[in-house]
């Protein structure tokens, strides 16, 4: 539990796998993607959200949008991430195994209040991640 | 005379009820008419650091992109007045747009607002590079500088004289035998305004990593690997680079325009709970950010609040570390901490109806 909480978010139009079932027989290039299920903890939430983790390997191409349609993780009272995201889907992942090549970024969200919370972002890091392979 | 003594009692009670919010020698921040800014045609809905201020009064600052993660996002300036915001791209320019990757790791923004960006890029032949660039007040017009050092750059500050300073790791990774281990080691280093390798910097009781060896998996530093992450430059009024080396205990270490380190401020928080940033998940903290304003530095703490966090601030002066002020947000005064001149406090802060506003608030 300790190495589990440096919670991230990434946001883009690349990851468009709307459901679990679509994103297992997807996008992934790496076999098999495992479903695993982080803390959503800087928001200060509680709730479980769903994320990809492919064999501890994140390939952008494995990560899993869920919020829009069928999940609202994290903030139960927000009205949906789709439109607390301006249409985009929201990916809420953590860093499940620790020597996984990331890079911890400062950073900020607009929490369930509306007001913009302090958090910090665990992002792949594209940079070094042939080093770290 | 029963009447007055009931009013003393009750107007003292109020009094302690009061003191009881705000530590004793801590000043409230409040927001006045006036002071809050919307910004045209942007939502608040997240961004990433760094996020900096200019002589104006304009605020940088990033927020995700649609096509790529925050790292490749532009870089917004928003006028003083939230009347306009324009993106500075870094792929403007050819060899970043080109490239099978990129980052912009850090940025810098002086006085006249001319923005500095620091790129990790990988060429499409799979070679790693870095390279600042720099905009000419333009967003097409921008310039390439190369830097001639193999790193991983994590922060950069732009010295009066024009040379840089960048921070960053050395990843180091040998395999043998299906056995991988990797070392990682700080680097800190100024160049001239060409990008090329002046001197190290050697920075006193610098951050240090496990090295990590594949065979045993689990014993990470996520502790090392934070505190070179979330650091942050700024530079002062006297030239000095003032560079938050952002560990449990996080320091500031006061480094001359030529590359030598003149003195080390420890920082301490306003409530001694969390300070920096930690490898303990549960009291996960992203530590404290950097300002600098006035002859001033500031640092924002948040401290743990309930299920929730509170902002703290605290003003030093930068020659000795001395504690002037403390400063936290009136209740009706909630926002992320941007920048500080030395008397007044900006704040990015979300609106009601979800746009960005940017809060210009004097204790």
């Amino acid at each position: 539990m300790k190495y589990l909480l440096i919670v991230a978010v990434y946001i883009g139009g690349v990851f468009l796998a709307p459901t679990p079932s679509a994103a297992q027989s997807g996008p992934c290039n790496c076999a098999p993607p495992i479903f695993t299920y982080q803390y959503c903890i800087s928001l200060g939430c509680s709730r479980k959200v769903p994320i990809v983790d492919c064999g501890g390997i994140y390939h952008d191409s494995c990560f899993a949008c869920y919020g829009a349609a069928t999940e609202r993780p994290c903030c139960p009272d927000a009205p949906a991430y789709s439109a607390l995201y301006g249409g985009e889907c929201l990916i809420v992942l953590a860093e499940a195994v620790t020597d996984r090549p990331v890079i911890y970024v400062r950073g900020f969200m607009r929490g369930c209040d509306g007001k913009l919370k302090r958090m910090v972002l665990g992002l792949p890091r594209a940079m070094d991640r042939r080093l770290d392979s | 005379m029963w009447r007055v003594i009931v009013v003393t009692m009750l107007t003292s009670l109020f009094v302690c009820l009061s003191s009881a919010q705000t530590p004793p020698g801590v000043t409230k921040i409040e927001l006045r008419p006036g002071d809050r800014v919307s910004v045209a045609n942007q939502m608040a809905n997240a961004g990433v650091d760094p996020i900096r201020c200019d002589a104006s009064g304009s605020v940088y600052m990033r927020t995700p992109s649609r096509n790529g993660g925050p790292l490749t996002s532009p870089i917004l300036r928003i006028s003083s007045d939230g009347h306009t915001s324009v993106p500075f791209d870094v792929a403007v320019l050819d060899p970043i747009k080109q490239s099978a990757a990129y980052g912009v790791q850090d940025f810098f923004v002086n006085k006249m607002g001319k923005i500095f960006a620091l790129v990790a890029y990988e060429t499409k032949a799979r070679e790693d590079l870095v390279a600042i660039v720099e905009f000419d007040d333009s967003p097409e017009r921008a310039s390439l500088i190369p830097i001639d050092s193999q790193f991983s750059p994590r922060q950069i500050a732009v010295t009066q004289a024009g040379t840089f300073l960048l921070s960053g790791l050395h990843v180091s990774t040998k395999s043998s035998g299906g056995v991988a281990t990797q070392s990682r080691t700080p680097f800190t280093a100024l160049f001239d305004a060409q990008g090329r390798f002046i001197k190290e910097v050697e920075l006193p009781d610098e951050v240090k990593f496990e090295e990590y060896n594949s065979a045993k998996r689990g014993t990470p530093s996520l502790g090392s690997q934070q505190a070179i992450d979330l650091s942050r430059m700024v530079v002062g009024d006297d030239g000095n680079i003032y560079f938050l080396r952002n560990t449990k205990e996080p320091k500031v270490y006061v480094i001359s325009t030529g590359g030598d380190v003149l003195r080390t401020i420890p920082v301490k928080a306003v409530e001694t709970t969390i300070v920096g940033t930690s490898d303990d998940a549960d009291v996960a903290s992203s530590g404290p950010s950097i300002f600098y304003g006035g002859g001033r530095l500031a640092f924002d703490f948040y401290v743990p609040d309930g299920a929730s966090t509170k902002l703290q601030i605290r003003v030093v002066n930068p020659e000795n570390g001395q504690i002037l002020w403390d400063y936290v947000p009136a209740k009706d005064m909630f926002g992320i901490p941007a920048c500080y001149d030395g008397s007044r406090f900006t704040f990015l802060a979300a609106n009601e109806d979800r746009h960005l506003a940017i809060f210009k608030a004097t204790p």
